[in-house]
């Protein structure tokens, strides 16, 4: 006996899943005509919008997964048992989507597992990355494991899910430790620049910068997932709860805000900030949006339980994250690469917008199959 | 110490020699050119041009001046490129030179972010294409013979030997050179250090040569964050199991509270309380 959910499909479902499948015939066109027809990618722009977006960004988009985890589990709060639920089932859509996409990035997309099979290199930050990915995926499926083992009314599904209740909290410490390694070892993919980084976004320890940040972003993640649900699906949006998530997400980025601005105080580069260039005023729009908006919202306990400022502050820290790991990326490195004006051509951007569009449309499709995910309703939709 | 060139600026004529030697030796294909206004041809190395000549012709005090800078990999004493290349493709050899596995590579293109000269180029145009550079001709050096550029040569610009001997014979020339040379010797202190040497005799701003390169060791930059990896998981891990262990007292003291005031008894698993069906 098995009872799934039904799927409904809507008119704005049906064209997430259009976009999802034109990404998908664009990544298997690109296998056959090479990364040089198929993007904008050249010897001096690399890494393009398929490695910044698809991979550096989605990363921490993920990174729900391994904050709430911590807070069910290490926190031991059960009050946000569905929270946690909803956090790392998508924490797990974006790993999966994030590792079939970096396939299609590579030159050689079915070599993507030899470094982690036959030979590695410990020295690389990118090895790192993708040993604790590939390990994480497993955590990822065993934090998820009882959503679908518990709609399956059979001894072997009641012993499969009996067993992953009584590993669970070890696999989620392991979760919580490959993230907190690979999440800041996307930050030390570009320490390897050194000072050929624009002062801008030069940060000794950029890896601890995008730990924080991903912190926060995941959570912030987190309190968005709720903020759709609830309208999607009529969830209860647990301010009480949420706020005290936003609590967190102002510490760990109100450190990473002091921790940039003091680096830039003395590394002397206090003097960039006004150079009235491009660059400068990305800087600053990241730094209001992603970092003086949120800040400010969160600090005040009345502020952070307002279920809209609150939503605002999240999408603030998502601004701020992806701005970080973007202008680091284009902006901070395009003149150290050589000034080459990359912009994404229109098969890059349809592939990079048609995956996220999937992720979204799947986790759709998993929440509405799997009710465990959404548990209680205000009220049935 | 291994192999390296020593390339002598004052010498060279811009003949480009080097470069038909380096595409014959490497089977390099042919690719399409451009005139351009600094006569470099082709104008940028690429997949299929590892060695160029790059000429700068610009005017100091009211003179003319045009200076050839033969420009391929650097092959770093401590290479950025092999310190991150995720599949181990990229080695520095014994003999000198810093080669890539064509076997491994899968095509990451993190070589090339890395580079801080900008060398490793990507066969962009190729649905399964390699990651190339300069090889120091190590198929040759293998054979005891020294680079194909080397051997071109006319005017003796390109010295192949030692890298040690090189050194050796810059710091003679410069000694000796009666102000032809300026006192630096690029690529001895360049990335850490790189098996490619370079004498010139203008002021490196007047040659292509890449300025402004840091003098650290460059795989440093990311290993000095790597290496707090086990620390960041101690500090992580222990806190988080303390965390555990807080929280378990924290519901199981609360249990019993709750307990004693409705008399019910406390929970057995006070700690799971978010496991529900629904
Ligand atoms: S110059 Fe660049 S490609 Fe050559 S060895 Fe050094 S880091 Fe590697
Ligand atoms: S592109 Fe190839 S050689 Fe360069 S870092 Fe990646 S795997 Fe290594």
């Amino acid at each position: 006996m098995t009872s799934f959910g039904e799927y409904r499909l809507t008119r704005g479902k049906g064209a997430l899943w259009l976009l999802f499948a034109a990404a998908i015939v664009v990544s298997i066109w690109r296998l056959f005509v090479g990364l040089g027809a198929s993007t904008s990618l050249s010897d001096t722009t690399p890494w393009g919008l398929w490695k910044a977006w698809d991979v550096i960004v989605t990363v921490p988009l993920g990174a729900s997964g391994f904050t709430m985890a911590f807070v069910r589990y290490m926190l031991k709060d059960a009050r946000y048992e569905q929270i946690m639920r909803r956090s790392v089932i998508w924490a797990a859509i974006m790993y999966v989507s994030m590792g079939a996409r970096l396939a299609f990035d590579i030159g050689l997309p079915w070599r993507i597992m030899n470094p982690l099979v036959f030979w590695g290199n410990i020295h690389s930050a990118l090895f790192e990355v993708a040993w604790c990915v590939a390990l994480y995926l497993i955590v990822l499926l065993v934090e998820n494991g009882p959503r679908v083992t518990e709609r399956i009314d059979r001894p072997w599904a009641h012993k499969l899910e009996h067993a992953i209740h009584w590993v669970g909290p070890a696999f989620v410490l392991f979760g919580v430790l490959l993230s907190s390694m690979h999440q800041s070892s996307l930050g030390t993919l570009y320490m390897i620049a050194g000072k050929r980084l624009d002062a801008l976004w030069y940060h000794p320890w950029l890896n601890y910068i995008y730990l924080l940040t991903a912190v926060a972003a995941g959570l912030s993640v987190t309190i968005l997932i709720e903020a759709v649900s609830s309208k999607m699906y009529k969830t209860p949006f647990q301010t009480n709860l949420l706020a005290k998530l936003g609590a967190a997400v102002g510490v760990a980025l109100g450190i990473a805000f002091v921790w940039r601005l003091a680096s830039l105080v003395i590394e002397g580069s206090v003097g960039a900030l006004f150079r009235s260039d491009i660059s400068s005023y990305l800087w600053w729009v990241e730094m209001l949006i992603g970092y003086v908006m949120p800040l400010t919202i969160l600090a005040r306990g009345a502020w952070r339980n307002d279920r809209r400022l609150l939503t605002w502050a999240a999408v603030g820290v998502l601004y701020g994250m992806i701005s970080l790991r973007m202008n680091v990326v284009f902006t901070g490195m395009n003149e150290a690469m050589g000034a080459s004006g990359y912009w994404p051509s229109l098969t890059e951007w349809l592939s990079s917008i048609g995956w996220t569009a999937g992720t979204l449309v799947v986790f759709t499709f998993l929440a509405e199959k799997l009710p465990g995910v959404l548990g209680d309703r205000v009220k049935k939709v | 110490m291994g192999k390296g060139m020593l390339i002598d600026l004052t010498k060279c004529m811009g003949c480009r020699g080097c470069q038909v030697a380096c595409k014959q030796w490497n089977n390099l294909q042919a690719v399409p050119t451009e005139f351009n206004a600094e006569f470099t041809n082709p104008p940028v190395r690429s997949a299929y041009t590892w060695t160029t000549i790059d000429f700068l012709i610009t005017e100091v005090d009211g003179k003319t001046v045009s200076t050839f800078t033969k420009q391929q990999c650097m092959h770093c004493e401590h290479p950025a490129c092999e310190s991150v290349c995720i599949a181990a493709a990229i080695k520095k050899t014994k003999a000198g030179p810093v080669t890539i596995d064509y076997d491994k590579c899968i095509g990451c293109r993190y070589c090339q972010v890395a580079c801080p000269f900008g060398v490793p180029k990507y066969q962009f145009d190729k649905a399964t294409p390699k990651m190339q550079k300069c090889t120091m001709c190590a198929d040759r050096i293998e054979a005891g013979m020294e680079t194909a550029c080397a051997a071109t040569c006319p005017s003796g610009a390109i010295k192949f030997g030692e890298r040690a001997d090189l050194l050796k014979m810059a710091r003679e020339r410069i000694a000796k050179g009666n102000g032809k040379y300026i006192d630096h010797i690029y690529g001895e202190e360049e990335a850490g250090g790189t098996a490619v040497l370079y004498l010139s005799g203008v002021p490196l701003d007047l040659t292509k040569l890449k300025q402004g390169v840091t003098e650290e060791e460059v795989p440093n930059f990311t290993w000095k964050a790597m290496r707090q990896l086990p620390a960041l998981l101690g500090v992580v891990g222990l806190s988080s199991l303390g965390l555990m262990a807080y929280s378990s007292r924290r519901n199981a003291v609360a249990a019993a509270e709750e307990g004693a005031r409705s008399g019910a008894g406390a929970g057995k698993h006070p700690s799971k309380g978010g496991k529900h069906h629904d």
